[in-house]
């Protein structure tokens, strides 16, 4: 979409989140799915390491079994398939 | 006796008034003496079908001036009619584009996301643009959070920063805690600093302007699930951006009958805000009984 060079303008208007917004986790189901990504992340000092997109697809697979999320297709997400499930 | 005359001859040219068009007289500034060969070689084709034949040779020249005139008149009549529908028609127009600017406006400014609309495009969020690009650079994603003052919640991010290259989704956490004793809702709103780069940034989910309430006490996890367009690479103006930082900011929801917040803290009514606007930070004076 480089089709309108200097567009400045462009900046200015906000987009919204394409799902909208989480729901809220009030019972904590997903909370060790989360600890566990930010350890990981905290490992590799922030760098986004495949391995750490692998625990938040777990989190994410947590969050659709416990109807916090629209279930959606990995590659939807930008997330690497199910290997072999 | 000419004037039964001249009321057949207008019976006439009523009942012909479409090929009375096609006899077109030569100029209005026709002098007195008309030539009546022309005249009634035109009024003779009019005159083929009934009615009595009009010998102009036979008539006196008050006669085919008056003749004249008449037919003069009826044209100028048809002409008239033909310009008010036609302005007429004009007019109807213009009220229908005013009719079908709102939905056109509205469709154009969702697409382009002109006047500060946002933009509902989905295309922004195929599948081709969640494939990561292949370069060196990682960019950093800083993550930052502020509080409403008059908000007693604990607002922390839960990773400093992450690396991701451009078309990479990545997960980051915020923890909030409700340290005080009631259940408020909130409201985040987010910035992204450079400016420049907000438009790149593409958020799948997030936990923003959406209310969320927390219980008194409660403590809970927000993620935020985004990515940032693989368009950035190619940008040159994008070039030199290798940090971004992301910033939330927790506001307090505040409806005018207190209904925001539970368990019986009470509001000064007089004294608060717009019913269920967002409280900025800088309005401290709001009277809150809600402890820091």
């Amino acid at each position: 979409m480089s089709g309108n060079p200097g567009n400045a303008l462009r900046a200015l208007s906000p987009t919204p989140p394409e799902r909208g917004s989480f729901p809220l986790d009030h019972d904590g189901e997903c909370t060790r799915q989360m600890q566990e990504y930010i350890n990981c992340i905290k490992l590799v000092k922030g760098e986004n390491a495949p391995n750490c997109r692998l625990l938040a697809k777990e989190y994410l697979k947590c969050r659709m079994d416990n109807q916090l999320m629209d279930k959606d297709s990995w590659k939807n997400l930008g997330l690497p398939e199910d290997a072999g499930k | 006796m000419t004037q039964l005359f001249l009321w057949g001859f207008n019976t006439v040219i009523r009942g012909t008034h479409c090929s009375l068009a096609r006899c077109s007289l030569p100029s209005v500034g026709l002098s007195a003496t008309l030539r009546p060969k022309y005249v009634s070689g035109c009024f003779k084709r009019l005159n083929s079908t009934k009615s009595p034949r009009i010998d102009l040779n036979k008539m006196s020249t008050e006669e085919i001036r008056a003749l004249r005139n008449e037919w003069i008149a009826r044209q100028r009549k048809y002409k008239d009619r033909t310009a008010a529908l036609y302005f007429s028609s004009v007019a109807v127009i213009f009220l229908g584009l005013a009719y079908a600017a709102v939905p056109l406006y509205r469709a154009i400014c969702a697409r382009t996301g002109f006047g500060g609309i946002p933009i509902t495009d989905k295309r922004k969020f195929t599948q081709d643009k969640l494939v990561p690009v292949n370069t060196d650079k990682r960019i950093r994603i800083s993550f930052t959070s502020e509080v409403s003052q008059i908000l007693p919640w604990k607002f922390t991010p839960e990773q400093r920063e992450v690396y991701v290259h451009p078309g990479e989704t990545a997960l980051a956490f915020y923890k909030a805690k409700n340290r005080s004793r009631d259940d408020i809702i909130g409201m985040a709103t987010y910035s992204i600093t450079p400016g420049e780069a907000a438009q790149y940034f593409n958020k799948i989910q997030c936990f923003c302007f959406e209310e969320q309430k927390l219980s008194a006490g409660e403590e809970i996890d927000m993620p935020v699930f985004f990515f940032i367009d693989p368009d950035f690479a190619s940008d040159p103006q994008m070039r030199n951006i290798d940090d971004i930082v992301l910033h939330y900011t927790f506001f307090k929801a505040h409806y005018n009958d207190g209904s925001a917040v539970t368990k019986g803290e009470t509001i000064d009514k007089e004294k608060a805000a717009i019913s269920s606007q967002l409280l900025s930070p800088q309005v401290v004076n709001v009277q809150e009984e809600a402890g820091e």
